[in-house]
């Protein structure tokens, strides 16, 4: 029998790249999927796991909306009897230099921290209280690698002042909605994900794209797109996780590394990767990520279980 | 000695508690001050900055509300011509955990990722154009040891910070991004992972009747503000985008940088 089957699943953001790997695995693991973006490719993506059997629900809106989230929500314990995973994975990115003017600055806040910050707070809101009637759950969000950097402090680019910032917050997401729904035995994690073959990051190298000067109109040339991580790996990471039990964690993924979840992280550091990070950023601004030279992976030490 | 003289600084949150010792500390410095807040006793803090010998404008203002904003920094501008310090200080607390109804969760998530989120991005971003003119400038956010907890103690407050942690640590991630696009016009940003010091804030968390060992177990609000003026007083070559840990039981005091680790190069 399939892992996940009997279990239900919520993918956010699932049209494409991450979101639609998660979502087609995590159903060929046995789970029903409910899926959701505002692109509504999300309805095709939902008809081709159905087609290989899988029991989908599929909606068309916005994740800041409240009014949406909680429906869909409703009708996803209707249709399938309960919920067991979230993953909140919807994400948007925006260029917001420090120098844009007023008003732009004003619709940046919003546009970016009401979709990677208030909806994740939304959803997992909205589902805590199925999961709690099932016995447990798993919330996974998905981060990225700018809050728990490898070797160094601060990948991010200085036009990304919001999104660095929509994603430090979910730290406090994923480590107090660990402490607080550990008793229900509910697991809340983060994937600190660096670059990935995804549309997202694809579309940055197209004509009109931030790193454009770096690609063509097909996107990424080869030499880049082969440092990208496969989003098949991530969901596999993602299963991983599932049937791991640890929870409270920022988990790294980064590019030319193992992906793997490691050992369980030390308690006083799981939110971090190195004990003696202090926030520092990086002095000089050096390469992207995904040029990187590899080092050596010096896991922390494995102490007692999260939440101890 | 006024270490800071014929320099602007401005203050969020500052009719009472820490943001007032701020306030008052970088008067003495010699600095003229701005300081706004929700609460209408403002107006009479400036005032008495004003007897400390230095020029002083309250305002009445939310810093979840971008005209209020506007309205502290263009009046700023308007009557001092310039603003060299932003301390940005604001900030509120309310306990709430992941099992909260969405209600009330919404409700929190507006007041605190409202005032200690969208404010600290607000006065930034207002004030950043007038800093990048003047060719530098420095920022100091208030954050939470929280988000960086001395060695031995795990982040986060616990599970009934949930929206208030949400809060700090993303103005760390404005900390750290805005150090380093605005490294290049000598604009410092840094922020204060600030433990328990004897605050208003903290003070309201015991009912206002704290008690004597309490008080005594918290940090003094003169070494934190001497902190600040420390920071400040680097000068535009000091340290930037430090969050820097202000804890209970440790040293109150600037370490020194440590030293870039070295880029490998990329293969």
């Amino acid at each position: 029998m399939a892992y996940l089957s009997g279990k239900t699943a919520i993918v956010t953001g699932a049209a494409q790249g991450l979101g639609r790997a998660f979502a087609e695995r995590l159903a060929d693991e046995g789970a029903a999927v409910a899926i959701c973006d505002i692109r509504p490719d999300v309805v095709a993506v939902g008809e081709s796991i159905a087609a290989r059997g899988g029991g989908v629900l599929s909606g068309v809106f916005n994740i800041a909306r409240r009014a949406a989230c909680e429906g869909f929500v409703a009708d996803t314990a209707a249709r399938f009897g309960g919920i067991d995973i979230l993953i909140n994975n919807a994400a948007v990115w925006r260029s917001t230099p420090v120098t844009d003017p007023w008003e732009k600055a004003l619709e940046d806040f919003d546009a970016v921290i009401d979709v990677n910050v208030r909806a994740v707070m939304m959803m997992s809101r909205l589902v805590a209280p199925h999961m709690i009637v099932r016995g447990g759950g798993d919330i996974v969000n998905i981060s990225t690698d700018y809050v728990l950097p490898k070797r160094r402090e601060g990948v991010n680019a200085p036009d990304t002042d919001l999104y660095n910032a929509s994603k430090w917050a979910l730290n406090g997401l994923t480590d107090a909605g660990a402490q607080a729904l550990a008793p229900h035995n509910i697991r809340v994690n983060a994937l600190a994900m660096g670059p990935t073959d995804t549309e997202m990051l694809r579309a940055l190298f197209k004509p009109g794209g931030k790193l454009a000067h770096l690609g063509g109109p097909d996107g990424p040339p080869a030499e880049i797109l082969a440092t990208f991580m496969d989003p098949a790996d991530i969901a596999q990471l993602l299963v991983d996780l599932l049937k791991d039990g640890r929870t409270g964690e920022n988990i790294g993924v980064w590019a030319g590394y193992p992906i793997e979840l490691g050992p369980r992280k030390r308690w006083d550091v799981r939110m971090r990767e190195r004990a003696d990070f202090t926030g520092q950023p990086l002095r000089d601004f050096g390469p992207p990520p995904w040029t990187d030279a590899p080092e050596p992976v010096e896991h922390l030490a494995v102490g007692k279980p999260t939440n101890a | 000695m006024a270490r800071l003289q014929g320099q602007v600084a401005l203050v969020t949150g500052a009719a009472v508690g820490l943001g007032r010792q701020y306030a008052e500390a970088l008067a003495r410095e010699g600095c003229d001050v701005v300081v706004c807040d929700i609460r209408p006793e403002i107006v009479r803090v400036a005032e008495e900055l004003v007897r400390l010998g230095v020029r002083a404008i309250g305002h009445v203002a939310d810093v979840s509300k971008p005209a209020d904003v506007r309205r502290v920094v263009d009046g700023a501008l308007a009557e001092f011509g310039k603003i060299d310090i932003l301390i940005s200080n604001a900030g509120v607390w309310r306990g709430g955990d992941a099992k909260d109804p969405l209600d009330k969760s919404l409700q929190d998530y507006d007041v605190l990722i409202g005032t200690n989120m969208k404010g600290v991005f607000l006065f930034g971003r207002a004030v950043i154009p007038v800093m990048t003119a003047a060719g530098g400038g420095h920022i100091i956010n208030i954050a939470t040891d929280h988000v960086h907890t001395h060695p031995g103690r795990p982040t986060a407050g616990g599970s009934a910070m949930d929206l208030y942690d949400v809060s700090k640590w993303g103005v760390l991630g404005l900390t750290l991004t805005w150090a380093k696009a605005l490294a290049p016009h000598n604009i410092r940003v840094n922020s204060f992972s600030m433990g328990a010091t004897d605050s208003h804030m903290l003070r309201g968390f015991h009912n206002n009747a704290p008690s004597e060992a309490d008080v005594a177990s918290w940090m003094k609000p003169e070494a934190v503000c001497d902190l600040a003026i420390q920071l400040i007083g680097e000068g535009h070559t000091g340290r930037t985008g430090e969050n820097i840990g202000v804890w209970v039981g440790f040293e109150i005091e600037l370490k020194p940088v440590p030293a870039a680790k070295p880029v490998p190069v990329a293969a």
